[in-house]
């Protein structure tokens, strides 16, 4: 079958008149958005846990030494992080192969004596013969801005370095909110 | 004679310049007849009465809080303090509401400071959108009626460019409940001597704008 010259134009002539047309119609295809004017805030918070020589010590970043050499050494552990922790680590090293014994007193509370807290509690032993080195969990809920009196014992001469950490496993319990 | 013939060729004369005259006047007449005629020639003209009513439909797509007592949050309030594993359920009604239904509707957001919070598609947000089919219950945030899974979860990371997100129906004047959870993955971060870690989630702010744009329903041709 012959197709005809001038039908052949015609239809090239045709297409090429009603392309434009096609396009526009597929192009103009209306769109509708919405969004939220004011952007929404969203702010997460920290977790922070670091050893102190004293209440009111800032964060150095680095293990500290203890320096009071007595029988029982203290220090304390700091919350400055605006989320709640539930446990946290210490790592306690010195030099040579030696054990130690840990304990705590109360939250926002201090070490009266080796023994005795200043609630008037006794301190709560965290473990004892905790070789150097050893990361000790500590599994004490400690409040944003709170602090943990602790109190090593090794032996007379020997001088501890007290180091934390607390990972996001270890911060309170996940929450839902709706709202 | 002589007066003869000269009165015979003056008069011949004469009757041949009335021939011309006669002949002129005839072709200038026919030719005007020919073109008054063209003037004069007939049209018709139909059309409807009264004129066609045309409109055109709107679309349009609008979102709000959700008027539930306890879920008025929407996207517009604060969320603060967010801690690795925790979820924050928005919850938004979006109202289709054009005369024209939609199709292909998309989701995306855009932060307002780039942050890892949209940058890490591990550790950053996560987003899921559920839909229901009933307003969603105050306080617990619970579907009554039927729930689906309008987009699974997605790192804010990825919703920077716009995603597909499923709705049940996309109908003129439709309104659809849903509950948006934004949540920060558990993750593995570990702060040592209260130094925060390197591109951690902790401490940060953004601010983030939510969009969904859906297209017209596809064009219909009608015979009628």
């Amino acid at each position: 079958m012959r197709i005809k010259r001038s039908t052949v134009v015609a239809v090239v002539v045709g297409a090429i008149s009603m392309a434009p047309t096609l396009l526009v119609s597929t192009m103009a295809a209306g769109r509708a958005n919405t969004f939220n004017s004011s952007a929404e805030s969203i702010g997460t918070g920290t977790f922070k846990i670091y050893p102190g020589a004293t209440t009111g010590a800032a964060a150095t970043g680095a293990p500290i030494t203890l320096s009071n050499s007595v029988a029982a050494q203290f220090a304390f552990i700091k919350n400055s992080g605006t989320i709640d922790t539930a446990s946290f680590a210490i790592t306690v090293t010195w030099a040579g192969i030696k054990t130690t014994t840990l304990k705590y007193c109360p939250l926002n509370t201090t070490f009266s004596s080796a023994t005795l807290c200043s609630d008037s509690t006794a301190p709560v032993l965290i473990g004892a013969g905790i070789a150097d080195g050893s990361v000790v969990t500590v599994t004490v809920t400690m409040p944003s801005g709170s602090f943990l009196p602790i109190s090593v014992k090794p032996s007379k001469s020997d001088i501890p370095t007290i180091g934390t950490s607390v990972s996001s496993t270890q911060i309170r319990a996940a929450k839902v909110t709706n709202s | 004679m002589i007066k003869s013939i000269f009165a015979s060729t003056s008069k011949s004369v004469g009757s041949m310049a009335l021939k011309i005259v006669i002949a002129g006047a005839a072709t200038i007449g026919g030719a005007a007849l020919v073109s008054s005629s063209v003037f004069a020639s007939l049209t018709a003209t139909a059309f409807n009465t009264p004129g066609q009513s045309v409109t055109s439909g709107t679309l349009k797509l609008t979102q709000a809080p959700s008027g539930v007592a306890g879920l008025t949050g929407g996207f517009s309030t604060a969320v603060t303090l967010m801690a690795p594993g925790d979820t924050v359920n928005r919850f938004v009604d979006v109202t289709n509401g054009g005369s024209l239904a939609g199709q292909t509707m998309t989701f995306k957001v855009a932060e307002g400071t780039s942050s890892v919070l949209t940058t890490d598609a591990i550790n950053g947000l996560q987003v899921i959108v559920k839909e229901c089919t009933l307003a969603y219950t105050t306080v617990t945030g619970a579907c009554s009626g039927t729930e689906t899974t309008a987009l699974a979860t997605t790192s804010a990371n990825a919703l920077l460019s716009a995603q597909s997100i499923t709705f049940a129906s996309l109908a003129a004047s439709g309104v659809t409940h849903l509950k948006v959870g934004i949540s920060l993955p558990t993750g593995s971060e570990v702060t040592i001597n209260g130094t925060l870690p390197t591109g951690t989630v902790q401490g940060l702010s953004s601010a983030l704008t939510w969009t969904l744009t859906e297209t017209q329903r596809t064009a219909t041709t009608v015979n009628s």
